[in-house]
């Protein structure tokens, strides 16, 4: 008799630990909802900005960050790095004719802070966390799902498309805005997430 | 040769289900504490001034002796922002664009402190822990906190000799649930 309870006991456990175990294994999750999730924990990231005044790239790895602006006739790259012990912020400026390289050797905790800002300034974080909660209200298109908001002021009425999507496995959010006095579109790729690797340029590190 | 061969059974069976447990446990638990943060539908973040309780899309704001609801009535298949304070309830029922916006504004506490904690996170190696805090010195008079324990976070701004100092506290991770009072639910919407 106790054979048999021990034995109904075991069964049904390891029924309940194989289901339990099944369900955390399967992720019903779309896979713009995985890709969202999966960008917020990592801590290596491509982030491409374009938009209507140009391009940026700022790309993440561990506490190395590299930035890559080119809005006007001077394409500018920064890099904020650690080397052993000490901290460095520096930037290349590359103009038609002439580079310069500017470089600073930071405190451990001005490094820190400008870390923590660049991070902050770029928002991009900030939005994936909020639209996250509410995927489930937003319109479902072939790639993702589509937001649409329209605001009416005393001046005024504008409407605003942001898409969510995937493409070619980037996270690819848009943001369409029109106005009767404006139209403005900007377009944000999240790539390479848990994969970027920065290189520091050796011209950077002699410096 | 029964007993061999029943005790080689009962071997298998306890290493399958240890394995089990194991790698249903490692499933479960993310890498750290921020990590179930910035992964999590359901939070309260608190700051001297307001508290703010997200439960997916349901919304609770107080501050001072106001608050603010903002959620999705199913029954009544619309959305609401809802302000009760000395003054009574006002509730608008509102479309899902103007929801999306009002949600994106009331959240940015939260999400900014995603993004921070996101930054600190990688920073890990860099900074040094001590008693659960990590400390960042900015100079001599500011000073950033985070603390981690017991499942809850907890993020200091220190001005030293300044009045302009401020903390936020993040808990009920995973946990935080928002109940809409009867007399919200039952209050009359305006268009």
């Amino acid at each position: 008799m106790l054979k048999k309870v021990i034995s109904i006991v075991l069964s049904v456990a390891f029924v309940v630990s194989l289901l339990a175990l099944t369900s955390c294994s399967i992720d019903f999750r779309s896979d713009v909802e995985k890709a969202m999730d999966k960008f917020l924990k990592a801590d290596s990231y491509t982030v491409t900005v374009n938009n209507d005044l140009g391009m940026h790239t700022y790309m993440v790895n561990n506490g190395t960050v590299y930035f890559f602006e080119d809005y006007d006739e001077t394409e500018k790259t920064s890099y904020l790095y650690s080397d052993e012990n000490d901290y460095y912020y520096a930037t290349v400026s590359d103009g038609e004719e002439t580079q310069s390289i500017e470089k600073a050797q930071l405190k451990k905790e001005a490094y820190v802070i400008k870390y923590m800002d660049t991070i902050q300034e770029s928002d991009i974080v900030n939005q994936v966390f909020a639209y996250r909660h509410i995927l489930d209200m937003a319109e479902k298109t072939d790639k993702g799902y589509k937001y649409s908001v329209q605001e009416s002021t005393d001046e005024y009425t504008y409407r605003i498309i942001y898409t969510i999507e995937m493409d070619d496995g980037s996270l690819v959010l848009t943001q369409k805005y029109e106005s009767k006095k404006e139209k403005y579109e900007e377009q944000i790729v999240i790539s390479n997430v848990g994969k970027t690797r920065i290189e520091i340029p050796d011209k950077v590190l002699s410096k | 040769m029964k007993s061999v061969f029943k005790r080689i059974t009962a071997l298998i069976f306890a290493v399958i289900m240890l394995s089990l447990l194991i790698m249903l446990a490692s499933c479960n638990a993310y890498d750290s504490v921020i990590d179930s943060f910035i992964k999590s539908d359901n939070y309260t973040v608190e700051s001297e001034n307001y508290t703010l309780m997200v439960d997916g899309a349901t919304v609770n704001f107080t501050m001072d002796d106001t608050q603010m609801y903002l959620y999705y009535d199913k029954g009544a298949k619309s959305y609401y922002y809802v302000t009760q304070g000395e003054e009574g309830i006002t509730k608008l029922a509102i479309d899902s664009e103007q929801y999306i916006t009002y949600y994106k504004e009331i959240v940015s506490p939260a999400s900014n402190m995603a993004s921070k904690l996101s930054a600190f996170k990688h920073l890990r190696d860099t900074l040094e822990e001590t008693d659960g805090k990590y400390v960042i010195k900015e100079s001599e008079r500011n000073s950033y906190t985070v603390a981690v324990a017991d499942g809850e976070i907890t993020y200091t701004v220190e001005n030293e000799g300044d009045t302009n100092n401020y903390s936020y506290k993040i808990y009920n991770i995973g946990s935080t649930k928002v109940e809409i009072p009867d007399n919200v639910n039952e209050a009359k919407a305006i268009d």
